[in-house]
């Protein structure tokens, strides 16, 4: 397995070189590339920028894990104003392009968004049709969509059983689960949903959950690797039998207060030794 | 094999057999395959439905059959599958299988690499006929014999044995299959796949 941090853990003026350099001298083998995150990946960022952007990664000695979005949250494919469900369209369309530019094979989506607004019947029925549609580009260019199982801040899609009727109602080969072990909280095992879903795991985001706290306050439920409730071992052995071989990414919060470059370092070691069964 | 086969008959009476692609008078069951559940604590309708189920999505069909044909399926060309409980050893004795009391995979104890909450889920590790790794259905039953062959382990003890017998094969559990063929586990049916996919060649 290879291991990969977002891009939009660089810490704040340190610009991409840098930024990409400590990743890579951190132990880190790629960058999850996150559209509309940082200055250097934005919806219209031209073609020849994109390309590169890859040749910045390449050449820090590091390999593209993923392309990732910052802009579901705002213009989900399940709103109802279908001017917003166009931006929707139009950044993921846009991933996919991205991703195919850099040469990787994966995406990640926060497909689906219930509010008090939008009822979760209407968002389902609506996000089914709208991934369908997104696959077909997505396996022209030969990628892969990896619907994030957000739960808790999705209001949806938050059984493992009921995000396998989600991928069987899409029914394309093009589209899997982008699987973040920390997102699940209270609601479950972790290593139950990577049973479940096995070969249909696009990608694995790793951070720790302290699911004590629930989701009842202000602070933050996630952090570093080993400091929350996750069951470590059994992730990884889960891992191991559906067979999982694929990149690891760290999606942490950034959480030190002092050397942010430490928590760089930090989370390779750790991710290193869940690979290695070090636990 | 030195087991009698009407005493073989005779132990298995509480067993429920499921018999597939051969009619009852059918001499050659190269095609077959049967499963016995020697287990009484609520677990063999489970386990019967998981085969069923599992079987059906394969495009085999699963009917009931009298215990006499399963006894006689292996020797006829059949593959058997034998579940292990905690109440039938008599039967296992017969093939020639030492059974030891069920453990509990989940309770500390079965071994110091196997420890609770916060540890590694303590998966079957089949070898034979595919090497996967299938769930646990909460204990297993220790396995061992002569002139049998270990297929499946869980931390270093023997779950798992098969042998040939006249024209087919006995496959013997001790971490019961059928019910987490119906738990949907995904490499649980890969295994059972892979074995009618060996057997039935």
């Amino acid at each position: 397995m290879q291991k990969s941090i977002g891009d939009n853990m660089i810490p704040k003026g340190w610009g991409l070189e840098r930024g990409l350099e400590l990743i890579r001298k951190a132990g880190f083998d790629g960058v999850e590339l996150w559209l509309g995150g940082s200055a250097w990946l934005q919806v219209g960022t031209s073609d020849a920028d994109v390309i590169d952007l890859a040749r910045r990664v390449k050449d820090a000695g590091l390999a593209v894990s993923n392309v990732s979005n910052t802009l579901d949250w705002d213009h989900p494919i399940s709103s109802r104003d279908p001017a917003i469900r166009q931006l929707a369209f139009t950044h993921i369309e846009r991933q996919i392009e991205v991703a195919h530019l850099v040469g990787t094979d994966a995406i990640l989506v926060v497909a689906g968004l219930v509010t008090d607004e939008v009822p979760y019947n209407e968002v389902y029925a609506r996000t089914v049709e709208g991934v369908k549609t997104l696959a077909v580009k997505a396996g022209a260019a030969g990628v892969r969509i990896g619907c994030e199982n957000c739960c808790a801040e999705q209001r949806f899609l938050m059984s493992p059983r009921e995000f396998a009727t989600f991928l069987d109602d899409v029914g394309s080969p093009h589209v899997g689960i982008h699987l973040d072990v920390g997102n699940i909280h209270e609601t479950g095992f972790a290593e139950q949903w990577i049973e479940i879903h096995g070969p249909r795991i696009t990608r694995i985001h790793l951070k720790d959950v302290l699911k004590h706290r629930g989701r009842c306050g202000n602070e933050s439920v996630y952090t570093n690797l080993f400091l929350g409730d996750n069951n470590w071992p059994a992730i990884r052995a889960a891992m191991q039998k559906v067979r999982y071989d694929g990149w690891l990414i760290a999606e942490m919060e950034s959480r030190y207060r002092h050397a942010v470059d430490q928590q760089f370092y930090d989370t390779a070691a750790a991710i290193d030794r869940l690979v290695t069964g070090r636990l | 094999m030195d087991f009698n086969r009407r005493e073989f008959l005779a132990l298995t009476g509480s067993a429920v057999a499921v018999r597939f692609d051969a009619g009852a008078t059918t001499p050659d069951l190269d095609r077959a395959i049967a499963v016995l559940h020697l287990e009484d604590q609520g677990h063999l309708l489970e386990s019967v439905k998981g085969y069923q189920r599992a079987l059906g999505a394969l495009g085999i069909p699963a009917v009931a059959a009298s215990e006499s044909s399963v006894v006689m399926a292996a020797y006829r060309g059949a593959t058997v599958i034998i579940e292990a409980g905690g109440t039938a050893h008599d039967a296992l004795t017969a093939l020639g299988v030492n059974a030891e009391q069920p453990r509990n995979l989940w309770r500390r104890g079965f071994s110091p690499a196997i420890p609770n909450v916060g540890s590694a889920i303590p998966y079957i590790d089949y070898s034979w006929p595919i090497a996967v790794k299938v769930r646990d259905f909460s204990r297993v039953v220790p396995l061992s014999g002569p002139g049998w062959d270990h297929i499946a382990e869980v931390d270093g003890v023997c779950v798992g044995l098969t042998r040939r017998i006249g024209r087919g094969r006995l496959v013997v559990l001790g971490s019961p299959l059928g019910p987490v063929l119906l738990g949907e586990d995904r490499e649980a049916h890969e295994w059972l796949a892979a074995l009618l996919a060996k057997e039935r060649t």
